[in-house]
Formats: C-alpha cells, sequence, structure tokens
C-alpha cells in the first residue's frame, strides 16, 4: 500500500489499513487464481473436443475425396487435369486404357504435351493445346470437337472436348481440366435417328399414295356406277371396287401391323392346324393372278413336314403370301415361280424347322438393295413403290414374324435373274393325324402325268391316304396298266407328249364307260378345255400344284366302297336360323344380302339388349348368332354374358360368333372370355362366314 | 439518436468505491440526455447479495439498469474476467422500458406476456427493437425464452445474451435488473423511437463443418431426440464423438442448423446427454432441419471477430455490443482475452465506445431470403450491434 498525500503531509498507511490492503490483494490473487485454473481445466477439454472434432473432419474431407475419386474413376470420360504449367495431375482408367498406358504414375507430373504426342497424331495434338491455351488466356471454359484416332489404332473417334481452368480465390488459373466425351456413338445413333426420321416421312408420303389411289378407285366406279344402266358396266365398276377394296385392306394392315411392331404389342397366337390346307388355300389365293401373267407355278411340300403342325397359322400365312405376291409382282408374264416348303431339321425335342423357299425368274434386286429390304419404310428403291405399288412394310414385317417364330429370312437375288426369299420356323408337330377313310382302303388309283416328281408325289399322297396307287409316265403306258387292273379312279395329266390327257381319256371312256372315273389335271384353266374334256369322259378337273387335300377332297367326292361313284351331299343351309346382332344398318345389309343365296334365314337385332330379348322369346329358334360388339345400348360382351346366364341350357350352348372391327388378339381374347365361340374380322370375307356357319351348324346337317 | 457512455470498475470488495468510480467515468450531469438505461456485464461476484453492489449503484443511477453476469467483460481497452463494465445508452429522442419477468422455468410465455404488458402498457406504439439477457438454464432453452418474448413483441428485432458464469454447473449465472440478480428471470430493454442499429453475425466457418449433414428427426425445444430416425446419442458416437466430449456440460462439440428459409446456419452447443440418450443444446433443434458438426479454433475465433468489429466500425456510429459465446472464450486457451481485446483494438482505433461480453447464447435476428429479420438464439457465435 503506497502513502497518501493529506494536506500536502505524506501520511504512512496505519497498520490496520495495510493489512486491509493486502487481505484485499490476497482475496484478489486467490480469485484469479481459482479461475484461471477453472479456465484451464476448461479449455483443456474444450481443446481435447477440439482436436476430436477435426479428426473428424480430416476423416470426413478424406471421405469426400474418396467420393470424388470414386466419381472420376467411374467416368466413361476421359478426364485430365494439369496443373498451371501443363504437368499431369490426374487422368481418368478410360484415358490410360484408351492410351495403353499401364499406371497413371507413369506419366504423374509429365507434361501433357510429352504424353499425348506419344498417343495422338500431330495435327491432333496442336489442336488441342490451342484449346487449353485459350481456356487458361480467357479463363472460361473452350468447347472443342475434335477426330482422334488414338494409338494410331485406326479407330477413329469423335470427341466433344471441354477445357475448364482451374481459378484460385483470386481468379488466377492454376490449373486445367480437360474432359473427352466420345461422341461417336451418340452420332451414328442421330445419323439412324435422321434417316429412320426421313424413311418414315417418305412412308407417310408413300402411304398417302397408297391409301388415296385404291379409295379414288372406289368413289370413282361407284360414282359411275350409280350413273349408268348399263349392266356390264355396273359389274365391271363393282369389280374394280371390290380389288380396291380388297388392296386397301392390305394397305391397312400393313400399317396396323408395323404400328404393333414398332409398339413392341405384336404377338403371335399359336394354334394347330392342317400344314398343307394352309398352303393350298394360299396357292388358290394366288392362282388367279399367277395365271393372268402367265406364270408358271409349282408348289413342293415336303411329305416329312406332320399333317398337323402349332404355329400362327394367319401369320405364316401372311409371309407366305407376300413373298408370293412379291414374286408376283415383280416376275414378268411368262416367268416360273416356285414355292418349297421342307423339313430342314427335327431337333431332339422334336421341334421341326421347316424351311420355306420362294422362287422368282423376276428382275432381281441389287446387293444395295438387299441391305434395305427388311428394313421397315424402305423398299429397295421408292421407285419401286411407284412402279409396282405395296407399302414397303411386307418383308419388314414377315422378318419379325419368322424372327418370332424362331427363324430367319434371308434373300439370294441377282439382278435381272430373279430372286430367291428363304425363311426358316420352328413349328411342333400338332396331335390331329390323317385319319384314314376305311371306306378308302379298297380303293386304288392310277395317276399319269410324264413329270417324275409328279407321279412321286401322287405316290407319297396315296400312301399317306391308305390308299393303292399306280403311276405310268405316258398314255400307252397308263393304258397298258388299265388292260392288267382295275382303278377306280385315274387322274390323268392334260398335256404329255405323244398321247395327251384328253385322247387318254376318250380311249378309257371308250373302253371303260361310265365306270373308270377319270380326273384330269393341269396347271391350265378349266374354262380353257372344260367343253373338250367333258367330251372325252373327265368328270372332275384338279388344278395343279398337286396337294393332298386336294386329292382327298376328289376321294371323298368320288371314292367309296366298290368304287361306285357317290357324290357327297352338298351342304344345305336353308333350313337354318341365324340372328345377326348389328347396330350399323349398311353392315346388316351386307351380310343379309351376302348369304340370300344359302337360304338361311337371318333375324337381326339392332343392339345387344334386343338380342338378348329375341333369343329369350324363343330360345331354340336359332342355330347360330353373329354378334357385333361395339352396339348402343348394351354391347356385343353385355348380350352374350347375358344370353349365356339365361337358365334355359341351349343359351349355353348356342354359338356366338362375334362379327367385330376389333381385329387385334386381345380383341378376340375378350370375345371368348365374353362367352363367345369364335370371331370374324371387319370387313367381313364372306368364305370365313360360310366356313363358321358350316363349322358351328354340321351338328344340324 | 442515441449516446452511448460506457464505464467499468475492478472494484469488487468496495461497492461505493466501485459506484463512485462507475459514475466519475460516466460524468451524468454533462453526458446524460432525457432518457437513459444501463446494460451492465459482470464477473457474478458483483451481483452477489453480500457485496451489496447493485442496490448501491441502482442507488447512484437515475434510470433502470438491466444485464447479466459473465466470465469476462471489456469496456475502454480494459479485460478482465473481475470486472464490470456499463454502457448506459442515452437519447434525447429514443425511449427506453427496462422490465423484468417472474421466473420462466415453469414456462416462459406467462411470465413474459405479464412482464411485456406492464411494460408497454401507457404505450401505444410498438417498440423498436429490444436488448434481452436470458436466464441460462439447462431446462429451459433459451430461445424459448426469446421465443417468447418475440411473440409478445410482434418479432421485433432482439438482440441480447443468455447469462453465463465461471463454473461448470453455472450455478452463479444470473440476469440483472436495477438492484436484484436471479437465475431464473429474464430482463430485457424495450427502445421506442426511431432508431439505427446494424447487426452481425459471425460463427463457424462453413469449411469446418462436416459435409455429410444429417436430418433432425425428433426433438422437443432444445432436446435433440433423433437424428437420422437414431438416437441423438447414437448419431453422435457413430460419426466419432465420444460419451465423454458429449456430456462434459460445457457445449465444446459445435453443429450447425439450417432452418432452411434462407437465414444462414445457426450455431448449437451441444451440452450433454441424457440417460434416454438425447442431447440436450443450447438452442431449439427443429425437426427435419439438416445438422452437422464442426469445428471452431483459436485463429478462426479471432478472424472471424476482427472482421466483424471492422464492419461495425466501417460505418458511424455512438457504439457497439458484443456479445460472444463461452466456447469461443475457452477455445482461446491460454489466450483467453485476445478476442475481446482484438474487438477493443478495432473499436479504440475508430474511437467507438463499446462493450464486450460472454455469453451462454447470443441472440440476434438473421435475414430470411426475403430479407425479413428473424430472431435466432446462437452458439459458438459471436453477434454485435452497432447503435447509431
Amino acid at each position: 500500500m503506497s502513502d497518501t498525500i493529506e494536506n500536502g503531509i505524506s501520511v504512512q498507511p496505519s497498520p490496520e489499513q495495510e493489512q486491509e490492503a493486502l487481505r484485499r490483494e490476497v482475496k484478489s490473487l486467490r480469485r484469479r487464481l481459482m479461475l484461471a485454473e477453472d479456465n484451464l481445466k476448461r479449455s483443456q477439454m474444450v481443446a481435447t473436443a477440439q482436436d476430436r472434432v477435426e479428426s473428424l473432419m480430416k476423416a470426413s474431407v478424406k471421405k469426400e475425396l474418396q467420393y470424388f475419386r470414386l466419381v472420376l474413376n467411374c467416368s466413361i470420360n476421359i478426364i485430365l487435369l494439369f496443373d498451371i504449367d501443363g504437368a499431369f495431375v490426374y487422368a481418368t482408367e478410360t484415358f490410360l486404357n484408351i492410351a495403353g498406358i499401364r499406371s497413371f504414375g507413369l506419366i504423374d507430373g509429365r507434361h501433357y504435351k510429352d504424353v499425348l504426342a506419344a498417343v495422338v497424331s500431330a495435327n491432333e495434338l496442336d489442336k488441342f493445346s490451342d484449346v487449353v491455351d485459350e481456356a487458361v488466356r480467357t479463363q472460361a471454359t473452350v468447347v472443342a470437337q475434335e477426330s482422334i484416332d488414338f494409338q494410331n489404332a485406326g479407330n477413329l473417334r469423335e470427341f466433344k472436348i471441354y477445357v475448364t481452368p482451374m481459378l484460385d480465390e483470386h481468379g488466377k488459373s492454376i490449373g486445367v481440366m480437360a474432359l473427352f466425351s466420345d461422341i461417336t456413338d451418340l452420332n451414328r445413333a442421330m445419323d439412324n435417328a435422321n434417316r429412320a426420321n426421313r424413311a418414315k416421312s417418305e412412308f407417310l408420303a408413300n402411304m398417302s399414295h397408297e391409301i388415296r389411289t385404291p379409295l379414288n378407285a372406289v368413289i370413282g366406279m361407284s360414282t359411275i356406277a350409280r350413273g349408268t344402266q348399263d349392266i356390264e358396266k355396273i359389274h365391271y365398276c363393282m369389280d374394280k371396287v371390290e380389288e380396291s377394296s380388297t388392296h386397301l385392306l392390305g394397305v391397312i394392315n400393313d400399317i396396323l401391323d408395323m404400328s404393333k411392331i414398332e409398339a413392341d404389342k405384336f404377338e403371335l397366337s399359336f394354334t394347330e392346324f392342317n400344314f398343307e390346307k394352309m398352303l393350298m388355300r394360299l396357292v388358290d389365293m394366288m392362282r388367279f393372278k399367277l395365271e393372268e401373267k402367265s406364270i408358271t407355278f409349282d408348289v413342293f411340300c415336303d411329305p416329312e413336314i406332320p399333317y398337323s403342325v402349332k404355329s400362327d397359322e394367319q401369320r405364316l400365312a401372311q409371309v407366305v403370301m407376300n413373298l408370293l405376291s412379291n414374286a408376283a409382282k415383280f416376275t414378268p408374264s411368262g416367268g416360273t415361280i416356285n414355292l418349297k416348303a421342307v423339313v430342314k431339321h427335327i431337333e431332339v425335342d422334336g421341334t421341326y424347322e421347316l424351311l420355306f423357299s420362294v422362287k422368282d425368274s423376276g428382275i432381281g434386286i441389287t446387293q444395295e438393295q438387299k441391305e434395305r429390304l427388311f428394313k421397315p419404310f424402305s423398299q429397295a428403291d421408292n421407285s419401286v413403290s411407284r412402279k409396282f405399288g405395296g407399302t414397303g412394310l411386307g418383308l419388314a414385317i414377315s422378318k419379325r414374324i419368322v424372327e418370332m417364330m424362331g427363324g430367319g429370312i434371308f434373300v439370294e437375288s441377282e439382278q435381272g435373274k430373279g430372286s430367291e426369299f428363304i425363311f426358316t420356323i420352328r413349328v411342333a408337330a400338332g396331335k390331329a393325324k390323317l385319319q384314314i377313310n376305311t371306306d378308302r382302303k379298297k380303293l386304288r388309283l392310277l395317276a399319269v402325268d410324264d413329270m417324275r416328281y409328279v407321279l412321286e408325289m401322287f405316290g407319297q399322297i396315296a400312301l399317306k391316304l391308305g390308299v393303292e396307287c399306280d403311276t405310268a409316265d405316258s398314255g400307252q403306258e397308263a393304258l397298258r396298266l388299265m388292260s392288267k387292273n382295275q382303278y377306280d379312279l385315274i387322274f390323268v395329266d392334260w398335256k404329255m407328249p405323244g398321247m395327251d390327257g384328253l385322247e387318254l381319256s376318250r380311249r378309257i371312256t371308250e373302253k371303260h364307260g361310265e365306270k373308270a372315273v377319270v380326273i384330269m389335271i393341269s396347271a391350265a384353266d378349266w374354262s380353257q378345255i372344260e367343253e373338250n374334256a367333258k367330251a372325252a369322259g373327265i368328270k372332275e378337273f384338279i388344278q395343279k400344284p398337286l396337294l393332298l387335300p386336294v386329292v382327298e377332297s376328289v376321294l371323298d367326292k368320288y371314292g367309296s366302297e366298290g368304287g361306285t361313284v357317290s357324290a357327297q351331299k352338298a351342304a344345305d343351309f336353308a333350313h337354318l336360323t341365324i340372328m345377326l346382332v348389328e347396330d350399323v344398318p349398311l353392315n346388316r345389309e351386307i351380310i343379309i344380302t351376302l348369304l340370300e343365296d344359302t337360304g338361311i334365314k337371318i333375324i337381326a337385332a339392332e343392339n345387344g339388349a334386343e338380342a338378348v330379348d329375341l333369343f329369350n322369346e324363343d330360345p331354340f329358334k336359332y342355330n347360330l348368332i353373329f354378334m357385333d360388339v361395339h352396339m348402343p345400348v348394351m354391347d356385343g360382351y353385355e348380350a352374350t354374358r347375358q344370353i349365356r346366364s339365361l337358365e334355359v341350357p341351349v343359351a349355353r350352348t348356342v354359338p356366338i360368333v362375334a362379327m367385330t372391327a376389333n381385329v387385334f388378339k386381345e380383341d378376340v381374347e375378350k370375345c371368348l372370355a365374353a362367352g363367345m365361340n369364335d370371331h370374324i374380322g371387319k370387313p367381313v370375307d364372306i368364305d370365313q362366314v360360310i366356313e363358321k356357319i358350316r363349322k358351328y351348324t354340321a351338328v344340324f346337317n | 439518436m442515441i449516446k452511448t457512455l460506457t464505464a467499468y470498475t475492478k472494484e469488487i470488495d468496495d461497492p461505493e468505491a466501485a459506484v463512485a468510480e462507475l459514475l466519475k467515468q460516466l460524468d451524468l450531469p454533462k453526458n446524460q440526455l432525457k432518457h437513459s438505461v444501463g446494460l451492465i456485464s459482470c464477473y457474478p461476484e458483483f451481483t452477489e447479495k453480500e457485496t451489496g453492489f447493485l442496490p448501491a449503484l441502482h442507488k447512484a443511477l437515475p434510470f433502470d439498469i438491466v444485464g447479466s453476469t459473465t466470465c469476462l467483460c471489456a469496456t475502454e481497452g480494459q479485460v478482465d474476467m473481475i470486472q464490470l463494465s456499463l454502457t448506459v445508452l442515452t437519447s434525447d429522442d429514443v425511449e427506453f422500458r427496462a422490465a423484468r419477468t417472474g421466473s420462466v422455468l415453469q414456462g416462459a410465455d406467462k411470465p413474459v406476456a405479464e412482464a411485456y404488458a406492464a411494460a408497454t402498457k401507457d404505450r401505444k406504439d410498438k417498440p423498436a427493437m429490444a436488448f434481452v439477457y436470458v436466464p441460462l438454464l439447462i431446462s429451459v432453452a433459451g430461445d424459448v425464452v426469446m421465443a417468447a418474448l418475440d411473440k409478445e413483441s410482434g418479432g421485433i428485432p432482439l438482440f441480447g445474451s443468455v447469462s453465463l458464469d465461471n463454473k461448470t454447473d453455472y450455478s452463479t449465472a444470473r440476469t440483472i435488473f436495477n438492484e436484484e440478480a436471479d437465475r431464473e428471470k429474464l430482463s430485457f430493454v424495450l427502445v421506442y423511437g426511431k432508431i439505427d442499429v446494424s447487426f452481425d453475425v459471425v460463427s463457424l466457418n462453413e469449411d469446418k463443418v462436416i459435409k455429410q449433414k444429417a436430418i433432425i428427426t425428433a426433438s422437443q425445444g432444445n432436446l435433440l431426440i433423433g437424428v437420422n430416425n437414431v438416437s441423438a446419442l447414437e448419431y453422435l458416437l457413430s460419426i466419432g464423438l465420444t460419451r465423454d466430449e458429449l456430456s462434459m456440460g460445457l457445449g465444446v462439440v459445435p453443429i450447425t442448423v439450417d432452418y432452411r428459409d434462407g437465414t444462414q446456419p445457426v450455431a448449437r452447443a451441444v451440452f450433454t446427454t441424457t440417460p434416454e440418450g438425447y442431447a440436450v443444446c443450447g438452442g431449439e433443434m427443429p425437426v427435419n432441419m439438416s445438422l452437422g458438426v464442426g469445428r471452431i479454433d483459436a485463429a478462426d475465433v479471432l478472424k472471424t471477430a476482427e472482421a466483424s468489429a471492422q464492419k461495425m466500425v466501417a460505418s458511424d456510429g455512438s457504439g457497439v455490443l458484443s456479445f460472444s459465446c463461452m466456447a469461443r472464450y475457452l477455445v482461446l486457451g491460454a489466450r483467453s482475452m485476445m478476442e475481446a481485446e482484438t474487438i477493443g483494438r478495432v473499436m479504440s482505433e475508430k474511437k467507438m465506445p463499446y462493450q464486450v461480453m460472454y455469453s451462454g447464447g447470443e441472440i440476434c435476428p438473421l435475414p430470411d431470403k426475403n430479407g425479413v429479420m428473424k430472431n435466432r438464439l446462437h452458439n459458438f457465435t459471436c453477434v454485435m450491434c452497432r447503435i447509431k
């Protein structure tokens, strides 16, 4: 304690005062000491905790770096990091792989120009260096596009290059990142997409033409027919309307099929069917067109192909028909078309690999055209569509169908010499086998043809049908055999060297009279030779190509025990009553008119509710119901469900066949699920209608 | 306009001498204007009843005084643990209403509402802001008390501190209102009139917050119950912290809470953990907000304090109040006075009157993304208020 000054005199503090001052000093020191100790203790605890958090943060940063490294390592792009002097700091594995550098350690710290000089051309390196320099100079990302062939490996790739400078907190460049994005595949994809887009545009234009042309014919011919009294002219116009409508339907079907393929909604429906009958139907359909152009049409069906197979009959027929139509289209008059169906291979599980070939002597196609042939929206040449018509979708659809059937399609062709379209499919043998008619067992046939393969086919068909068959390759040989044996049916070819079919028939009739049933076989139109043939005693005429169902139907018609002739009673529909449920008057009129000649009594209902009422009034009246689906008041599904739920037993058995424009697989399935028995697509094919009537009313005959 | 007067005393054993010292520095006859209020920060012993200091001071001053205890305070270049700093705000056009609530231990809403009503009963106008001194209570978060006043006042800017002392159990931390110091009551000053104040908040460096953020999935006020759908303790242990560090009661582990409303993330301290696995934090921990653990070191404390102080003196003002978190004080270790000294140096260079004190929670508004000020309670933070 210091002295105090009182009245100018220095006053010494008293001992008590000194003691008090000392006491306060000690107290203050104690306080401070205590506080300092506490602070120290707490600071130490804080420091420990802070150190721990710091180590956590370091671990966090390390983890973050690991994430970044993972991102970089997984990048499919080439990413290069250089420091401001151009020395390598980092490179992705993608770069090391493409540049053939085993590890980054080999280039770490080396100047990028030294490294890249060894893996890219001098020109490529110069361009890249310019981009790097510009990025550093402008302190902004520079984007460039370059074609680079790393290691001169003959793999020129297109890269989009982004060079970005790394700036410090003062905005100064301290490094560079270069990212190479390989856009080669992207460019190709874009080119393909553009090409496809162009093709679709052309296709649309073509479709417009394809749809308008037959429509124009339909409208034009209808107008002409209405304006004339000349019955021949009206018939001519109606023929053209039918022809154009059929063509239009084909175009629309192709477009619908292709759109389903493109939407990946195209499905097959596998059922069991008679293979040769399918072929026969196709041949029948083609025959007229081919005869018009005087095209020779040969068909060979391998007898090893099962009688019944399991596949999508409609789609298989579509493929064959498409190839035959193309062949007919591109083969000039007097040319030839061969259709061949053979077993290529039988797998251990019993699956058959069938090979189909359609060979023509047409205009052929070039190699370049071949490459585009099976792609949608592209015909061999756009000019082809203008000259020959067609959507250009048929082959693309066919390719998809055969692929879905486990096969493939290809073409062999030489321009000017013709083409051969070959496809394979896999089918399972069906359960149905050819039923041997015991009545036929005693039949004996004679086949006369100068073509050896025709006779062989006859032999095989006869074997399958369980009848005995002799063959003769000439008229003389036939007569010689007939002098020794008795035949129930004699199949005679028309055109043979020496004694032709007509002459042979005459001689047979002369000698054996009505007992001998002579069937003439020819590729020619029956009308050309009908008069002479009948005069020669020929009972029936069958057209080549020769297929089992053709021969079978002749045997059914003329063959019977003892060789007597008994014509099968033709189906008689006159006693049938059918209910037609259809809301559109025109559609009702079409069906009624088409069935007019059959004598079937047709009762029409305008909607589902009316149909249910009519059926309820007299359930036993109807042999069959044709049911439209989309109708006002009550649709076909509901009407079917209500009919099926009626208490009378016949309600559950009366055949109900959908007759609707909804033709997709799911539509058919929906009809069947509602309780219908079958389905006919609109526009209706009268043959199909008759076939369904026959099928579902057989019991009433 | 507000005039700021400052005074200090280290005289703890002689109240009369201490008061005389303060009055001499303030020179009220010369400096006092029409309306005044005193803001105190002091070593807790100044508030002990036995010392008789507060009654003596209150008796000597012709205006209300509010404030709180602290572990270190500074003014006029004087930095000390055993010191009292007094800042007097005086003005002819700005008025002050000091108030004191009842205990907030059983809930803040009612006592705050009553005190606020009493303080504003003869006023129709709304206060422009308030200086608040919140009691440090482990069971009642400072921002619960702050929120009650925020709600009552209609969201006026609140600037203040949570009381503090030098003990690990904070048993002597008190708020001050005139001659009385209390552990459970809120003291505040409502400021009426046209005022010109600006705020600054400096906290954790974003680079020192662990990048892997978590989401608060359950909480109750300042009780952090669940993080990332596990218990708070489980989460904090999973990232490498230890039970000892989490329960030492010092709030040494900073975590940031992002309210996702455009305001900058707020730092929070974890004071301790409960047997149930919850974490007791220095402020509310709203559910769905993101949370990140961080750290702060001495260099950060000094750097941010200096930057903030520089910002405060960059414009004219009559004084600066600076309230800084106790954790910042502790991380300075042996250099524990350096933050206050740094702020003091910057202020002195510009001859700006100031008061620095450490707190158990810093109250200062932050602007949201629309520029609207939202009152927030912070930890690990230094908040400053420049008065003009």
